[in-house]
């Protein structure tokens, strides 16, 4: 599967992360500038984040620079961050600067948009009981990668914000400053582009 | 069902998010081929949500690169800062003028050659009598000119005239005054120099007891 390779710069953790158990109290605690709370709320998060940003700009350079926007900003506005869930909140924060570097490139035509990235796929370094089955779901996010890469880059923000990253079409609508009935449409254009291009891999996907 | 009747894919794909027009069930229920399509976007989406996180390529700062912002200091310390600035001006100032002072202060006009008549030599003894050890370097002085010659009585600093042991101006004088310098009192250049210096020392000594400086480089709690 080498030609998969160019879709995996980075590592893939074990899942999606969890919250902390004591994250309400860290978060507090960040909010009155106890600068290692915060610190350890954006360890915590930053795979998150990261995977945000890489998914939506497909380049690690440049992912690696919009989570640091996002830290930034995250550090400027935590004091008026007003509860529910504090990893949406983060990668809404991420979402914007990762669009931020996208529109910022769209409005310098001599700088190319972002390509992805090329190297060695990397597997991810996780124990597992059932190797076998985790080979298989690696193999299939691998596929995935690939595919959104493919996507018009429209649709490709569309699908990881709401599909990936589970935004509603009203924060999509919003964060990409279009309307909500184009967002839809994108989304399904987008849906049913991957499932073209998946096609040859459809057992993977339980299909 | 025929499939020119089938529905669009787009609506297929609204359906399967589950936003889609309620009509479409019964087609779907029975369609073979939307049935599939909508099963596959619903495995797709399910598989999307689950999709791992990555590890950053490079390490991140979790912090923005801003020193945290001095505490307000009170009391000694709060003092000493606010000082330490106008403490070492004044210090420097007044090394600079002290030093300049001694480099440009010219032979001490008041050390003149004394008159060689008698009442010089009057005043010459009276101020021995009155500072031996003045006196003892006179009479050196006096005994190492004579020993020169005359190729040091034409020397210009003599002008001619026979060497002549320096004495005071005003011998009336307390010997353990300054030198007169052209009539006036000596400035105390050096002691101008050593003040500056000694306001220096002790405004750094106390800037870095009493006002600890931020650690350098700074450091951030968890990067």
């Amino acid at each position: 599967m080498s030609e998969l390779d160019p879709t995996a710069p980075a590592a893939r953790t074990g899942g999606r992360t969890a919250p902390l158990d004591d994250e309400a109290e860290l978060v507090a605690r960040a909010a009155d500038g106890d600068r290692v709370a915060f610190s350890r709320l954006m360890e915590h998060y930053q795979s998150a984040c990261y995977g945000l940003a890489w998914r939506l700009l497909g380049n690690a350079d440049q992912a690696a620079d919009a989570v640091q926007d996002a830290f930034i900003h995250a550090y400027t506005a935590i004091d008026r961050y007003r509860g529910g869930i504090f990893r949406s909140w983060l990668l809404r924060i991420t979402a914007n600067a990762s669009y931020d570097i996208l529109r910022r490139a769209k409005r310098r035509p001599s700088q190319p948009l972002p390509e992805p990235d090329e190297g060695e796929a990397e597997l991810p370094d996780v124990a597992t009981s059932n190797p076998a089955a985790e080979a298989a779901r690696s193999e299939m996010y691998r596929h995935l990668e690939l595919a959104l890469r493919q996507l018009p880059e429209d649709q490709r923000t569309a699908i990881v914000l709401c599909d990936v990253y589970g935004m509603d079409y009203n924060e999509v609508a919003a964060m990409t400053d279009a309307a909500l009935g184009t967002v839809k449409s994108r989304i399904h254009r987008g849906r049913l582009r991957l499932r073209e291009l998946l096609a040859d891999h459809r057992e993977l996907f339980g299909g | 069902m025929d499939e020119q009747h089938h529905p669009d894919d787009e609506r297929l794909a609204a359906f399967a998010a589950g936003d889609g027009e309620a009509g479409l069930a019964m087609h779907v229920d029975t369609c073979d081929r939307c049935a599939a399509l909508v099963s596959d976007l619903s495995s797709l989406r399910t598989a999307m949500a689950a999709m791992p996180d990555l590890v950053p390529s490079r390490p991140l700062q979790l912090l923005p690169p801003v020193a945290p912002a001095p505490a307000p200091r009170g009391g000694l310390p709060a003092l000493v800062h606010r000082l330490f600035a106008p403490a070492m001006a004044a210090g420097a100032a007044l090394v600079l003028v002290g030093g300049v002072g001694m480099a440009a202060a010219p032979v001490p006009a008041g050390m003149t050659s004394a008159p060689a008549d008698a009442a010089g030599q009057e005043r010459a003894s009276a101020a021995a009598e009155e500072a031996p050890g003045v006196a003892a370097f006179e009479s050196y002085s006096a005994d190492a000119a004579r020993s020169m010659g005359t190729a040091f009585a034409s020397d210009s600093l003599t002008d001619g005239a026979e060497a002549t042991p320096l004495v005071r101006e005003d011998s009336s004088l307390d010997p353990s005054e300054p030198l007169a310098v052209g009539g006036q009192p000596a400035m105390p250049w050096a002691a101008i120099t050593i003040t500056g210096a000694i306001l220096l020392i002790v405004s750094l000594v106390l800037r870095w007891t009493v006002v600890p400086g931020a650690p350098y480089p700074p450091t951030y709690p968890g990067a």
